[in-house]
């Protein structure tokens, strides 16, 4: 539905822009909205692009460790899906924002590419935290944490992306809903594909 | 947009109880959809009516229906969990539809919170807890009350055999 409010007329944002990963890991989750408005241009996209690839890099290994323990894979596939984790996350999410930045400029939106870039790779600054959780879990309890937290992970950062899309494209909630379904489900099948390679 | 959050939740209510060696069970998929149905009532419900009663004035003012339309709107956010658990589930056979809906419905309070912060003009931190409080409350009575209810379709099931055998039929 496209909402005839321009951005400039939504509530202001409460958030101050800030370079600060953290900072900006913790805004993105928790108002993804302030941050797209007032942070995105200020926050380097190269350290967003490293949140990503670790995100990711962390719930691939725990997928790994989860095999290692049960003696089904040797520790070498450990390392390869800790790899593999790192690459999707610096190569795949990134592609996602180039994707969806034609979509974005469609929609009158104005972020630049490298905006759209850091929107798609922030948005999973919740599967990094959820990854290093569950890392911890897994390594120092032994627990069985690739679902439970890393899939869980990537699960919470389908609210942060979808409202962040929503306003990147000026309000329009179907669209952002329909943009959100197809990366999730490319996410999943990404996944599913590079596990079963490896 | 209130069917089409309907249609969510009673998808994701039909893969709560799903059961990989009979999926076509038309008892699992009849109580799934309805647990499904009255979640989704309940949880837009009490969401539109907390955010009614916080905001009186703004009621009088605009009327109930943009408050409804707004929190409706919000429920849209639900439909890429529905989806993604769908294919989850029944493509990749994992049993995460807790996450799913724990995540949705904490989507859902978001967004329903920022669709209602445009009828007030400026974001209200009361508003932004309520939608929030609200999520986690529902969050909280998926992930404790399924687990109560999963025996649900089977003793249905059992209920119906049992009365059909009186009256001889197989």
């Amino acid at each position: 539905m496209q909402d005839s409010t321009s951005l400039n007329q939504l509530p202001p944002s409460t958030t101050v822009p800030s370079k600060n990963p953290i900072s900006m890991i913790l805004t993105m989750m928790m108002n993804p909205k302030a941050a797209i408005e007032s942070g995105l241009s200020h926050f380097p996209w190269f350290v967003s692009l490293l949140i990503s690839s670790l995100a990711f890099g962390t719930f691939f290994i725990q997928t790994g460790l989860d095999l290692y323990k049960t003696g089904q894979e040797p520790l070498t596939y450990v390392l390869i899906q800790l790899v593999l984790g790192l690459a999707f996350g610096a190569i795949v999410i990134p592609l996602i924002g180039l994707l969806i930045w034609p979509i974005i400029r469609l929609k009158k939106g104005t972020l630049k590419l490298t905006e759209s870039i850091s929107l798609a790779c922030l948005s999973y600054g919740a599967t990094l935290i959820y990854g290093i959780v569950g890392l911890c879990f897994s390594l120092l309890l032994g627990w069985k944490t690739a679902l439970a937290f890393g899939a869980t992970g990537v699960l919470w950062s389908l609210g942060p992306l979808m409202i962040s899309l929503r306003t990147a494209t000026k309000g329009d909630t179907v669209l952002a809903v329909v943009l959100t379904t197809l990366v999730g489900a490319a996410i999943l099948f990404a996944w599913q594909a590079l596990q079963y390679i490896s | 947009m209130n069917l089409l959050r309907h249609l969510g939740f009673m998808f994701l209510g039909v893969l709560a109880f799903y059961r990989p060696n009979d999926p076509l069970n038309l008892y699992v998929i009849g109580f799934g959809c309805l647990v499904g149905f009255i979640y989704s009532l309940l949880c837009k419900g009490f969401m539109h009516r907390a955010l009614r009663l916080l905001n009186i004035k703004l009621k009088r003012e605009i009327g109930k229906s943009p408050i409804e339309k707004a929190v409706a709107l919000g429920g849209l956010f639900i439909l890429p969990f529905a989806f993604l658990a769908g294919l989850s589930t029944l493509w990749f056979g994992w049993t995460l539809t807790t996450s799913f809906v724990t995540t949705g419905v904490t989507a859902i309070g978001t967004a329903a919170g920022m669709e209602f912060s445009k009828l007030t003009g400026k974001p209200k931190l009361k508003n932004t807890l309520i939608t929030s409080g609200m999520a986690w409350v529902f969050s909280t009575l998926w992930t404790m009350g399924i687990p109560f209810l999963v025996h649900a379709p089977g003793f249905l099931e059992g209920g119906a055999s049992l009365v059909k055998s009186f009256f001889g039929v197989n």
